[in-house]
Formats: structure tokens, C-alpha cells, sequence
């Protein structure tokens, strides 16, 4: 099973081409410096390496890497 | 009811996939204009929408642009060669102005030309014959065989590439209109085009479109047709497929509506079909873009701002449809907007009319034998698309004897 912040936290880095260490977990997603399209790419690719459905909407009530991941854990 | 605790459209609200309507209803009694979950304005009623597609305010979005805007950001550090926002750039339900007036007139006569009436007949006969001797098959598939033949023969594309292909390829174009689409997708479309381009290359219709443009002195590319021929394929095929197989779907259910077909004069079925599309509505939404600053009861829309058009809910609008989640077979009249309105009216009604018209008595003869499969209608795999709804499986049985 993947750490899904730690895993959150390297994909945010990726878009935004920020290092690991600059990206809050408490930052809301709407204010990294990423594409409209960034979001629903990164659900996709979390889809892929969970093999579990992931709704691309939830990242705006979750907003936070934080939010996100306690949100995910809670489904399980 | 404090605004705050409106309801929100949300396509990935629980269920949404499988019947989008509850939700559909939700939005329109309780918040029929508002902001969507992607922040773009949405509009539930009959009567905004229909005002809406006439309003001489708003144009189209366009695609292309769109596409070309996120080309840079889908394909970085890719070697791939970014195709997507050159072959929808011709795709006329993206464009306006006289650029659109010119190219639906050369489609539309293109169109009107095709001898689409002995195609059509003689599909119904091969895909009956096809089916006919099986004890279980998917609906889908049934009827994605039926249109594919009347497709592949009007463009000529049977002698390339496989019918699987063929198919995927058609899909990937309709979903590269959706909501939510990720660059993963992006790129898997873009392959899907660039191998789709020697689709047409013995094409007689590419022929047609090529005079017709030069009727209409419109300076073209390769670029430009081939984007006109993945439009004519996908318009063709995935909405037709995608309105028979809901249609069939329905009327399985309802083992009456089996019957009155059968017995029904040319003119009952002109009815019934116009019925069957306003319930099923396979294009669910439409876009429109406000082309200069818009006040519209009392919302401002500042330029630019994009609004979503939900036929599927204005085709359920009681103040408009009584007992609207009810097929009525005699339904008259019958305004719904399942081909969109305005300027851009669907270009290929009258062809999805004749398809129907042709099959349905043929084709409930078959499926009178047969019934879902295992757990019945619950067993539909339904695909995961917001504007154009379709099953991907509808597994049928034939009743025992």
C-alpha cells in the first residue's frame, strides 16, 4: 500500500516544479502553481498506482494534501 | 434555503454514472442556475436553456483552442507530436461566425447527398442476421455492430485497420469533448489520431467534402479535412450507437412499448422516436461561451464565461413534459432538445431519425426473445462519460422456451 501524502507530496512537486520540502501539506491546491488540468491528471495517476476509483471533485472539498490523504485513509 | 446549502451539480455525486437523472432532478427543483463543482455555470430548466441556445449573446466554446491552449502542458517532456488541437480545429460544433455557417453548409449538403436509406436497411438485416442465432449477447455491441456497418460503408474506412480499433478510436474522439479529462487521456487520444489519419485515404466522402468545400471557396489543408472526417465518423457513429442502444435499453424494460411497436404505423413511430430521444438524451450537456458582458436574471456573465447547457434535465422538466420520467409514446408535442438548438443544431437529426426508423420494428422483433442477463437492468456497465451517456455492457439472454 502507498503513503498516499508522501505519494501526494512528490506529485505536487512534479507539477509545480518545486522541491519535496517546499510543498505545505497544508496549502491549499488551488494556490500551488499548477494547470487547470494538474488535478485531475494527479487523480488519474493515483487511480493507477492505488487500482482503487478516485474522484477527481474530491480534491475540492479536500483541498489540502492533508485533508486529502486523512480523507482517502478514511475510506478504506 | 441559505444558498450554502444548495445543492452543488457534481457528476461524481454517488450513483451520477449509473442514472444521472435524481441528481439531475435535485439540481433543477433546487438550484437550477448556480455554479458547478468546476465553478462554470450550469442551467437545469427547459426554459433558460432553450432561451440560452437561441441567445444571440453566446457562441460556442472552442475546442481547439482550448486544446491548443493545454498542448504545452499535456505533452511535456514527451517526443510525441502534439495533434490534438489541429484535428478538431474544423469540428463545426466548436466554431462560429461565417467559418461555421460555411462548413455546415458544405457538411450538410455532403449529408443530405449520401445515399444513407439502402445503407441503413441493409445493416439491419446483417446485424440481425449476426445476432439472431445467439443465446446471449451485449446490447452494446449489437448496436455499435449495426451503426459501425452503416458507418464504415458511407465513409468507406471497412478495408483499414480492425473494427475494434475503429470503434476505440470513435470513442476516444467523443471523449475528448468531456469534462475531467487528464493528460494521461489527452495523450492516449492524440495517438488514437495520429493513427486514425490514413483512415480516410480511400474515402469517396472525403472526395464529397473536398467539393463541397470548394463550393463553399474555403482555402483547406490535409490538416482541415481530416479534421472534418473525424468529426463525420464520431458524430456518426458514437452518438447513433450510444441513442439506439439507450433506446433499446428502455424498451426491454417495458415489455408493452415491444408490442406497440410492432403494430405501429410509419407516423406512430416518427412519434415514439422523437419520445425515445427526449427520454434517453445521449448528448447530456452542451457549452456555450458568453461572447460579450451578459446579464441573465440578474447573474452577471462577464465575457468568456462558459455555461453548461443540461438537455438531459431540460428534457425532464415537468413544467414542460407531463410525467416526464415516463416514456408516452404519443407524446405531442414534444420540445425537447436532445439535438441541441439554435445555430448549431445537430447536424445529423434527420440521419439518427432514419436510423431508427428503419431499425426498431426489425429489432424488437429479435430482443422480444430475450431478457437481462444474471442480476437484470442493475448489471449495466455503464462508462464513466459526462456529456455523452452510454453502457459499455448490456448483457441480454435469450428467455427460455
Amino acid at each position: 500500500m502507498i503513503d498516499i501524502k508522501k505519494w501526494l507530496v512528490e506529485k505536487v512537486a512534479e507539477e509545480t516544479g518545486l522541491n519535496t520540502e517546499q510543498i505545505s501539506c497544508d496549502e491549499d491546491f488551488n494556490n500551488f502553481d499548477m494547470d487547470s488540468l494538474s488535478i485531475v491528471s494527479i487523480a488519474a495517476d493515483l487511480e493507477s498506482a492505488t487500482n482503487e476509483e478516485v474522484d477527481p471533485t474530491a480534491f475540492v472539498e479536500y483541498n489540502t494534501i492533508n485533508k486529502f490523504a486523512t480523507w482517502i485513509s478514511q475510506q478504506k | 434555503m441559505d444558498i450554502s446549502t444548495k445543492v452543488t451539480w457534481n457528476p461524481y455525486s454517488r450513483g451520477y454514472f449509473q442514472d444521472p437523472y435524481p441528481h439531475l432532478k435535485t439540481c433543477r427543483e433546487n438550484n437550477p442556475v448556480h455554479q458547478g463543482i468546476h465553478e462554470a455555470w450550469m442551467f437545469f430548466k427547459h426554459s433558460d436553456i432553450s432561451k440560452l441556445l437561441r441567445h444571440p449573446n453566446l457562441g460556442v466554446s472552442g475546442l481547439s483552442e482550448y486544446l491548443k491552449e493545454k498542448e504545452p502542458y499535456i505533452f511535456k517532456n514527451t517526443e510525441t507530436c502534439p495533434y490534438l488541437a489541429q484535428s478538431t480545429q474544423w469540428w463545426p460544433m466548436y466554431l462560429n461566425g461565417n467559418l461555421h455557417k460555411k462548413i455546415r453548409v458544405a457538411l450538410g449538403k455532403v449529408f443530405q447527398a449520401l445515399e444513407w436509406e439502402p445503407v441503413i436497411l441493409k445493416a439491419v438485416e446483417r446485424v440481425n442476421a449476426r445476432y439472431q442465432s445467439l443465446n446471449k449477447f451485449n446490447l452494446a455491441n449489437y448496436c455499435a455492430d449495426y451503426i459501425f456497418m452503416i458507418t464504415s460503408e458511407i465513409f468507406g474506412i471497412d478495408q483499414y485497420g480492425t473494427t475494434a480499433k475503429i470503434k476505440e478510436y470513435s470513442n476516444l474522439l467523443a471523449r475528448s469533448q468531456d469534462l475531467f479529462v487528464s493528460k494521461q487521456f489527452y495523450q492516449q487520444i492524440n495517438t488514437s489520431l495520429l493513427w486514425g489519419k490514413q483512415l480516410f485515404d480511400r474515402s469517396a466522402y472525403r472526395e464529397k467534402i473536398e467539393a463541397a468545400l470548394k463550393e463553399q471557396q474555403l482555402d483547406y489543408t490535409s490538416d482541415h479535412i481530416y479534421s472534418l472526417m473525424t468529426i463525420s465518423l464520431m458524430a456518426t457513429f458514437e452518438t447513433s450507437k450510444d441513442n439506439l442502444c439507450m433506446a433499446l435499453y428502455e424498451i426491454i424494460k417495458r415489455k408493452h412499448i415491444i408490442h406497440l411497436i410492432s403494430e405501429s404505423t410509419p407516423q406512430q413511430l416518427n412519434i415514439l422516436i422523437e419520445e425515445l430521444f427526449r427520454f434517453t438524451s445521449p448528448l447530456q450537456y452542451t457549452v456555450r461561451e458568453v461572447q460579450s458582458p451578459l446579464n441573465y436574471n440578474g447573474i452577471s456573465l462577464p465575457t468568456q464565461s462558459k455555461l453548461y447547457l443540461c438537455l438531459a434535465s431540460a428534457n425532464r422538466d415537468p413544467e414542460v413534459f407531463d410525467r416526464p420520467d415516463e416514456i408516452i409514446p404519443d407524446r405531442q408535442p414534444n420540445p425537447h432538445l436532445s439535438f441541441g438548438g439554435g445555430l448549431h443544431f445537430c447536424l445529423g437529426a434527420n440521419v439518427a431519425r432514419l436510423e431508427l426508423r428503419h431499425c426498431l420494428q426489425p429489432m424488437v422483433q429479435l430482443l422480444k426473445d430475450y431478457t437481462f442477463d444474471d442480476h437484470g437492468e442493475s448489471n449495466v456497465q455503464w462508462a464513466k462519460q459526462i456529456f455523452m451517456r452510454n453502457a459499455q455492457s448490456i448483457l441480454l439472454k435469450r428467455n427460455a422456451l
